[in-house]
């Protein structure tokens, strides 16, 4: 059986709303001709006069309480719950989760008293509403009460949830009644305007909306006027959906409400700013606390042009990629979730990447400078992201040897991490990391100052495959030594060839625009698995180094010491056996990554770049003379005419 | 899912008030319950203030399946829906004869809603018909008021060897008294008298105006006399109806 939908109207005539409460509803009522209050406070009833022939009578009876909150409301980073049209609203009595289209409430948790009376030891209301200016301005999902978590913590994928700012909601119901005096539908009124809280007046500091910067917000100025938007939701009861539909009709016709879909109000936004949002609570809210849509996203594309210089392209890319390094750096230093660490660190390595692979680009010089500064900030980022993979398994770890203890192991890495993230975040505000993003940002923009490589003028379109190939050659080389003596090739041999899968995968990823995406993505998804696989045996590979520096170094030795140091032991030989898996499972892994089929697919995908529909042929040839001149490329190129599968087995 | 049909072969003995009354109640207590008013006169229907969508319920009531549910309307008490009777139930009878299994169709009927509702509550028009023979076969428990004189101990014997007749089982048939004036000798005579029947209710709706109020303020008695004398002894009944049905 289906439930009858809940339906959100935007209120465009504002007067009514605004002064149907219970109190004045008498006085508005008898000064307009077309309504006439009925004996109950907060009524409202129509006699039809002014409506078409054959209309209905209805009663619109509004409950005597409302509410009128503020409210904060969150998002993660990467606003996770607003791109699936969710909306997760905190005010002193509740957490909500609400669905945008709709406005209905998907999951809802009392808050947490916070503050509990200290004569009578109870949590009183007031306490609670006190509560409110001190709520957190971020929240994990292990801080989440259950009954919310569950909805949303897959969604959030590990990040915390950032207070965005601060709105307020009032709220009113009301039920609709028939001729008959049968409730045909309930709802709610619902008026969502800007709002200080109370602690931001009494400071005058800014206690809500997130402690760093969240790209795609900007929170609007104290002088920004906002106009104050009304809904209202109607459900009907079963059976009364039509009914309850014209009775709003007729409200609205009458003059009573004036009322539309959520979606005039799209075509209305989208005749003013070109977008098709919807008009509801949800998209006000975020109007209000400042949401330019323009969301954050790690990976962003960076629109390669097969025409464009190599310059131009390494300028674009590594742009984009200190921007992605710059939106984290904040939450880097406060360390609010992992993903910052995690995806700042992406971003540098991509540069590194960048500076390396695009080669002829920058002088020998510049490369290297770069390169080492680059490292410079890689270096000191990584003692705490590799705490950061141990402690994210604690739990399955714990679970693993529910015998032993692992907490005094675990308790030092988080005093480890502690002192690493103190570090960090010092470097992160030192002049010198300063110096080194202007610097490399000055340099990134200024296009009068060249950067006097072989082949920064040359298109991008020619040199895209032969840079990409020349790391795939090198992945299918060192991979193939591996393979042949898997299970005696060193941890190192191993680790040098994750590096070059990320590399390759990188070039891949810049540029991705020129490549034929039907035959990128599979040779990227079988990368990808290939790289799963050496990421996991570098993580345990870095595990085992942790754990052997613990017990070696820093285990207490006390009785307590001992059965730690027993627990490691057997945490260790467990990666050591996960590792082992992992080495026997490589080959397979590896064989399938350089399968004939696959290599076909390689050559093909080089074939069919795009440049060569756009580039004319004294281009082209320009192109080959000048990749058959470029250093260690020499050979690759000569034999890139279709030998790759040879060379490489050579 | 439990059908409970409030049935007497006797009219005016409180059927429609029992109906609604504990309709209310089941759903007050959390119970997803639906009230199937099967009497052509709609009172209970009435009481709720609900209007039939259509004038072709009873069509769908012997047909069952999906489009039942396109009869349903819910009340203004959370947890209570109707089907609302109308002027078309008055051919119940002639359009069950046509059918084949005649005595089971509503039983049929009843099953689409298994997943949907706790409880389903039958207001059953009095007289025996073949309407009736329905409902003494698709009720789970037969309740029966019976206003404390000698004809409704007459009238029950009847239903029973009906029963009997249809090769139905007793068993299910439970009595209470309604409508119950302790001035009078003889109603408490007969209450007395039956008191050791162990499928008769013990407590007992006393004959009260504020149950008659019920087609004035066309609700519920607890919704507008919570308090009253009538509505506590609803409330006391239905706990002993609760304890039997959900053993």
């Amino acid at each position: 059986m289906q439930d009858p939908q809940n339906v959100l109207y935007r209120i465009v005539s504002l007067e009514r709303f605004h002064e149907c409460t219970a109190d004045e509803a008498r006085t508005t009522a008898s000064a307009d001709a077309v309504h006439t209050a009925a004996a109950v406070d907060g009524t409202y009833e129509t006699d039809g006069a002014n409506a078409t022939d054959g209309a209905k009578r209805f009663v619109l009876e509004y409950d005597s309480s409302g509410s009128f909150r503020e409210e904060l409301y969150y998002d993660t980073f990467d606003a996770a719950l607003s791109r699936k049209g969710l909306c997760l609203t905190e005010n002193s009595r509740s957490m909500n989760l609400r669905d945008g289209s709709t406005d209905a409430v998907v999951a809802s948790a009392a808050r947490r008293h916070q503050h509990k009376n200290r004569k009578s030891g109870k949590h009183t209301e007031q306490d609670v509403k006190k509560s409110m200016p001190t709520s957190m301005r971020h929240c994990g999902a292990q801080n989440l009460p259950d009954v919310l978590r569950k909805h949303i913590e897959g969604l959030m994928d590990g990040r915390v949830l950032l207070a965005l700012g601060a709105y307020a909601r009032r709220e009113q119901n009301y039920k609709l009644l028939n001729e008959d005096g049968k409730i045909i539908s309930r709802g709610t009124f619902i008026e969502i305007a800007k709002r200080k809280t109370a602690s931001e007046k009494n400071s005058g500091k800014n206690t809500v909306g997130p402690e760093i910067a969240v790209p795609g917000i900007q929170p609007p100025g104290e002088d920004t006027e906002c106009e104050i938007c009304r809904f209202l939701t109607a459900e009907p009861l079963k059976g009364y959906e039509k009914a309850s539909s014209e009775a709003f009709s007729e409200a609205t016709a009458d003059g009573a409400l004036q009322l539309v879909k959520p979606s005039a109000g799209a075509a209305e936004n989208g005749r003013k700013t070109g977008s098709s949002k919807e008009d509801t609570p949800f998209t006000r809210i975020q109007e209000l606390i400042g949401f330019r849509g323009k969301l954050y996203t790690a990976k962003p594309p960076f629109y390669i042009l097969p025409r464009q210089t190599l310059g131009e392209s390494f300028r674009h890319i590594c742009l984009t990629l200190l921007k992605v390094m710059r939106q984290n750096d904040e939450g880097v230093e406060f360390s609010l979730d992992p993903e910052f660490l995690h995806d700042f660190r992406v971003s540098v390595r991509k540069t590194r990447s960048a500076i390396s692979q695009i080669s002829g680009v920058l002088s020998k010089k510049e490369k290297k400078y770069w390169s080492r500064r680059f490292k410079e900030i890689g270096d000191i980022t990584t003692p705490v992201r590799d705490a950061d993979v141990f402690l994210l398994q604690e739990e399955r770890f714990s679970g693993q040897f529910p015998q032993h203890d692992l907490s005094l192991f675990f308790s030092f890495l988080r005093e480890r991490r502690h002192r690493d993230q103190k570090e960090l975040r010092s470097y992160l505000q030192s002049e010198a990391y300063r110096k080194l993003v202007e610097e490399w940002q000055e340099r990134l923009r200024d296009r009068n100052n060249r950067f006097n490589g072989k082949h920064e003028r040359s298109r991008t379109g020619k040199w895209a495959g032969s840079i990409i190939r020349k790391k795939l050659k090198r992945v299918l080389s060192d991979g193939e030594k591996i393979r042949k003596h898997a299970e005696s090739a060193s941890d190192k041999a191993f680790h040098t060839l994750r590096k070059d899968c990320k590399k390759l995968r990188y070039t891949i990823t810049f540029f991705h625009e020129i490549l034929n995406p039907s035959l990128a993505g599979p040779l990227i998804s079988q990368l990808k698995s290939l790289q799963d696989l050496l990421g996991e045996y570098n993580d345990l590979s870095v595990q085992t180094r942790i754990l052997q520096d613990f017990t070696n170094h820093h285990c207490p030795e006390t009785h307590e010491g001992l059965q730690v140091s027993q627990a490691s032991g057997a945490l260790i030989e467990f990666l050591g056996e996960r590792r082992q898996m992992l080495r026997s499972s490589f080959s397979k892994e590896f064989k399938h990554f350089s399968s004939k089929k696959n290599r076909k697919h390689w050559k093909k995908l080089f074939s069919q770049l795009r440049p060569a529909d756009t580039l004319n042929s004294g281009d082209t040839e320009e192109g080959a003379k000048g990749a058959a001149d470029s250093k260690g490329d020499r050979k690759g190129d000569r034999k890139a005419g279709g030998k790759v599968d040879g060379e490489v087995r050579a | 899912m439990k059908a409970a049909a409030f049935y007497s072969i006797k009219g005016g003995v409180g059927k429609t008030a029992a109906s609604v009354n504990f309709a209310y109640l089941a759903a007050e207590d959390g119970y997803r319950t639906l009230l199937c008013d099967l009497d052509p006169q709609g009172a209970s229907s009435y009481y709720f203030k609900v209007k039939p969508k259509t004038k072709h319920n009873s069509q769908r009531i012997i047909k069952g399946g999906k489009k039942l549910f396109k009869s349903i309307r819910e009340s203004d008490y959370p947890g209570l829906d109707i089907i609302p009777s109308d002027l078309s139930f008055r051919q119940l009878d002639i359009e069950l004869s046509e059918k084949k299994n005649s005595q089971e169709r509503l039983a049929k009927s009843l099953s689409t809603f298994k997943d949907d509702y706790d409880l389903i509550i039958l207001d059953c028009p009095p007289n025996i018909t073949l309407l009736s023979e329905n409902i003494l076969e698709a009720a789970d428990y037969l309740l029966v008021p019976m206003i404390p004189t000698v004809l409704s101990k007459m009238t029950l014997e009847k239903l029973l060897k009906q029963l009997k007749h249809m090769d139905i089982d007793t068993a299910k048939v439970y009595t209470f008294f309604a409508m119950a004036d302790y001035r009078k000798r003889l109603h408490k005579e007969v209450i007395q008298d039956q008191s050791d029947d162990d499928h008769s209710f013990a407590s007992i709706i006393p004959y009260s105006s504020v149950v008659e109020k019920m087609g004035l303020h066309r609700a519920p008695l607890h919704d507008f006399a919570p308090s009253s004398r009538a509505a506590a002894a609803y409330k006391e009944l239905w706990s002993e109806m609760k304890a039997v049905m959900w053993k």
